[in-house]
């Protein structure tokens, strides 16, 4: 095993040489473990559309949907491609996150991380100004009636009912869960009143409090965030420091990819944050906070990550 | 009339020619991909989507939307002539489509089926344009007490599907529920039945099921029982085919309210073309006049569930534009695309982008009509479909079927899952088992049970949520109505019976 191993890096070093002169050759796949006009499509679609149009990677991007068992059927797909330097995929937090609670065969040790380039969060919001006025509001109905205040997400040991858990364990009020199959069913709950608050993506709902259909308590996250939430005060500012969550959006390949490889699309990814095209269309328009990690770096922040999620998880009672 | 004038700017965008034949190819490519088994409107706009990057938004939206209703039209086809459902929206048009085709009928079924789609479509189209926004806070009033009371009056008419023998009809209506309830249960995030495959985590898929237990256990029927010389599927001059001036008008009132159910269904959270098509076919079975004809080869139940099809795929517009909530799988994608080419679905698009929902809106009046033509001038060729030999049909379908049920996610698993469902259903036939109410109890359970606890979790356990809004009031009373009608139904024969003894 370790004589392998010396040997691999002994490989690696001698191409790492002249990693610059690696290009892939024909096609190159781009697996996306969700359905197309999901998050992860959005972006990767627009990632491929960065690199061609302003002529950062001149192969063949072909963007593939793998959708199935909330990643696996992706993350198993890029497995099977072990070693190929031609195969990429999205790597998120829910993905990873999924494969810690249902125990999947395969996990962050089974892929490479190559960068990460944007974080998202979650906020919590409720119908309008007239239910809740601010989130201490919401806290002392609460306490007057314990459990009667009900906040949607999208399902259980899912990144929202995950900060859910955070926030009731540093209250002393009861709130209730309610999870919905999607980001789409919460909001007609919400918007129709059926629910008191839910938590979503800022760019899921930052139309919705823009059009005054939804008013924002408080966002999970490290910083404020930019318009509409910019007056939307983060929870650690309302006194519960850690209820926070860096969701990233990050790429990975298959398990042992070339070095050179790794390098090359470490590079390509880098190149295709600084264009304006990515900030512009993508982060500004998607509302998501730019964020750039090197191989290296994602992957011992995601490592990081994906213990913190067990360790929350656990507490939750979702996995022993 | 301020409609009126945006419809009429909106017509303004999508006559332009490239808009035109946006909304032509979209129709089209719909018919086909509706027509092929395991390609639904969800797998077609996902396939073009990406294709669609560098448009102009409207140009786009107007070739996806069209794709969508030409869709449901193309259904059908294979529902009707091969007995394998396009689509999910299509079970009900088989279940009656089907029976027609046998009796050599099966000309005057496609011809009506698309007559039906393009009624319960212009309805659901012309009120989408005129009540789009009204009609999403309608939707917006569906609850999950109300959605869970929904489905349970859906089911109560399963009665009726379970046949001669109520025990056998039951016991098929529990195997759907339980092939529902595999993979990982919306309320606990835990997986169930699963057997440890990754395949199974999102549950059985619908399509191979579907494909098996109808087009895959036909081809096994086919085969074992076959016809004497002389018999088998009739052939039926075209002119015969082409339903006459009276059957037309007949369709009419089916078709007008079935596309106004399938338009109520299509703007609810979650619910979509599939469930437009059940509820109509159930309402048609309850108080159209020949209700006891249904499932045999009924020309209202093909139509029932062509309007309500189509008049959901329109309906579901309606929480897309004005709310930016998807109201199906199909507009999900859609809402995904809308991002994609840089617009922000939410309340505000009406306001910001008037050329473009609007232009939309207009261009589904212009492709639903293009829809119908082009359909109407397929079906003398589909026709010939019923000339061909059993011999050369029964490889065929077994293609078909392979192909559908791979089709779906791109997995072998569901080519095996499709054959074991296909064997399954035959000797559940054989043994007098109904297929239709394990199928509807497999559509509609999740969404119950993810429904009733879902109510249950606001309520904090408190069962009054269920009659706590007018809507669910409502809706319980009339599930109450039924089962009473039905109860006091049996025993006042009962008591003749007795008295004539």
């Amino acid at each position: 095993m370790q004589v392998r191993m010396i040997l691999a890096a002994a490989v690696a070093m001698g191409i790492g040489a002249q990693a610059q002169a690696w290009e892939p050759e024909g096609t190159v796949e781009f697996v996306v473990p969700y359905s197309a006009g999901g998050g992860s499509d959005v972006n990767a679609r627009m990632l491929a559309e960065t690199w061609r149009a302003n002529d950062i990677v001149d192969a063949n991007v072909v963007v593939l949907n793998k959708p199935g068992g909330s990643g696996a059927v992706g993350n198993t797909y890029a497995f099977s491609k072990t070693g190929n330097p031609n195969t990429l995929m999205t790597f998120i937090a829910g993905q990873m996150m999924s494969t810690i609670s249902n125990d999947a065969a395969v996990k962050l040790e089974n892929v490479t991380p190559l960068a990460t380039l944007s974080v998202d969060t979650l906020v919590l919001v409720t119908r309008s100004a007239d239910d809740f006025a601010d989130f201490d509001a919401l806290v002392a109905a609460a306490s007057a009636e314990p459990n009667s205040i009900t906040i949607g997400g999208v399902s259980r040991g899912s990144e929202d009912h995950l900060v859910f858990t955070m926030l009731s364990d540093s209250l002393d009020a009861e709130l209730q869960y309610v999870p919905f199959d999607g980001g789409g069913d919460a909001l007609s709950a919400l918007l129709g009143g059926h629910v008191d608050a839910a938590i979503f993506n800022p760019s899921e709902i930052g139309q919705q409090v823009a059009a005054g259909r939804a008013h924002p308590l408080g966002a999970f996250s490290e910083e404020r965030l930019s318009e509409p939430f910019d007056s939307t005060a983060t929870f650690a500012e309302l006194g519960y420091p850690g209820v926070a969550i860096s969701l990233f959006r990050g790429y990975a390949g298959p398990p042992e990819m070339p070095a050179e490889a790794v390098a090359y699309w470490e590079e390509k990814l880098k190149a295709a944050y600084d264009t304006e095209m990515w900030q512009q269309d993508y982060i500004q328009d998607k509302g998501l906070v730019a964020r750039f990690m090197g191989a290296e770096e994602s992957a011992e922040f995601y490592a990081a990550e994906a213990e913190k999620y067990e360790r929350l998880l656990k507490a939750a009672g979702f996995i022993d | 009339m301020e409609t009126l004038l945006a419809l009429q700017s909106g017509f303004a965008t999508s006559l332009s020619l490239g808009n035109l034949g946006a909304a032509l190819t979209g129709a089209a490519l719909g018919i086909v991909v509706g027509a092929i088994p395991g390609l639904g409107s969800v797998t077609g706009i996902a396939l073009l989507l990406p294709l669609t990057f560098g448009m102009d938004p409207t140009t786009a939206v107007i070739l996806l939307a069209a794709l969508y209703y030409g869709c449901m039209f193309g259904g059908a086809y294979s529902a009707i002539l091969l007995n394998i459902p396009g689509d999910a929206p299509a079970v009900m048009t088989a279940l009656d489509g089907y029976p027609m085709a046998k009796r050599g009928e099966g000309g005057k079924a496609l011809f009506s089926a698309n007559i039906a789609s393009f009624i319960g479509g212009t309805t659901g189209i012309v009120a989408l344009s005129f009540m789009g926004p009204l009609l999403a806070e309608i939707g917006l009033m569906f609850g999950p007490p109300e959605t869970a009371a929904l489905i349970l009056l859906a089911l109560c008419s399963i009665g009726w599907m379970l046949g001669d023998n109520i025990a056998k009809g039951l016991m098929a209506t529990m195997l759907g529920i339980l092939l529902a309830v595999v993979g990982i249960g919306s309320t606990f995030g835990h997986a169930r039945f699963t057997l440890g495959s990754m395949h199974l985590l999102n549950g059985v898929s619908f399509i191979p099921l579907v494909i098996g237990m109808f087009g895959f256990c036909q081809l096994l029927e086919m085969m074992t029982d076959r016809p004497k010389p002389g018999e088998g599927p009739k052939q039926i001059p075209l002119r015969a085919a082409i339903p006459s001036r009276r059957e037309t008008l007949r369709l009419l009132p089916v078709s007008l309210r079935s596309g106004l159910i399938g338009t109520l269904v299509g703007i609810l959270p979650g619910a979509g073309a599939t469930t437009g098509a059940f509820l109509s076919y159930m309402v048609q079975r309850k108080i159209g006049r020949n209700g006891a004809e249904m499932g045999k080869g009924a020309v209202e139940g093909v139509a029932a569930s062509e309007a309500g099809n189509n008049g959901a795929a329109a309906g579901s517009f309606a929480p897309l534009l004005s709310l930016g909530i998807p109201g199906s799988g199909t507009s999900a994608v859609l809402l995904g695309g809308l991002m994609m080419w840089g617009l922000q679905p939410g309340p505000l698009l009406f306001a910001t982008r008037p050329d473009f929902v609007w232009g939309l809106v207009s261009s589904m009046y212009i492709g639903t009509v293009m829809a119908v033509i082009a359909a109407m001038l397929i079906i003398p060729f589909l026709m010939q479909i019923l000339r061909i030999p059993i011999s050369v049909l029964i490889p065929v379908i077994g293609t078909v079927c392979v192909f559908g049920a791979y089709s779906v996610n791109g997995s072998m698993f569901d080519v095996w899952l499709m054959l074991g469902f296909g064997v399954a259903a035959y000797y559940l036939k054989a043994a007098d088992f109904p297929i239709a109410p394990l199928i509807l109890a497999f559509v509609l359970t999740p969404r119950l049970e993810s429904s009733i606890r879902r109510s249950f979790d606001i309520s904090n356990g408190d069962p009054w949520i269920f009659v706590s809004s007018p809507i669910s009031v409502t809706l319980v009373s009339v599930i109450c109505a039924l089962i009473l009608m039905s109860v006091v139904g049996a025993g006042v024969s009962w008591m003749r019976k007795r008295a004539a003894q």
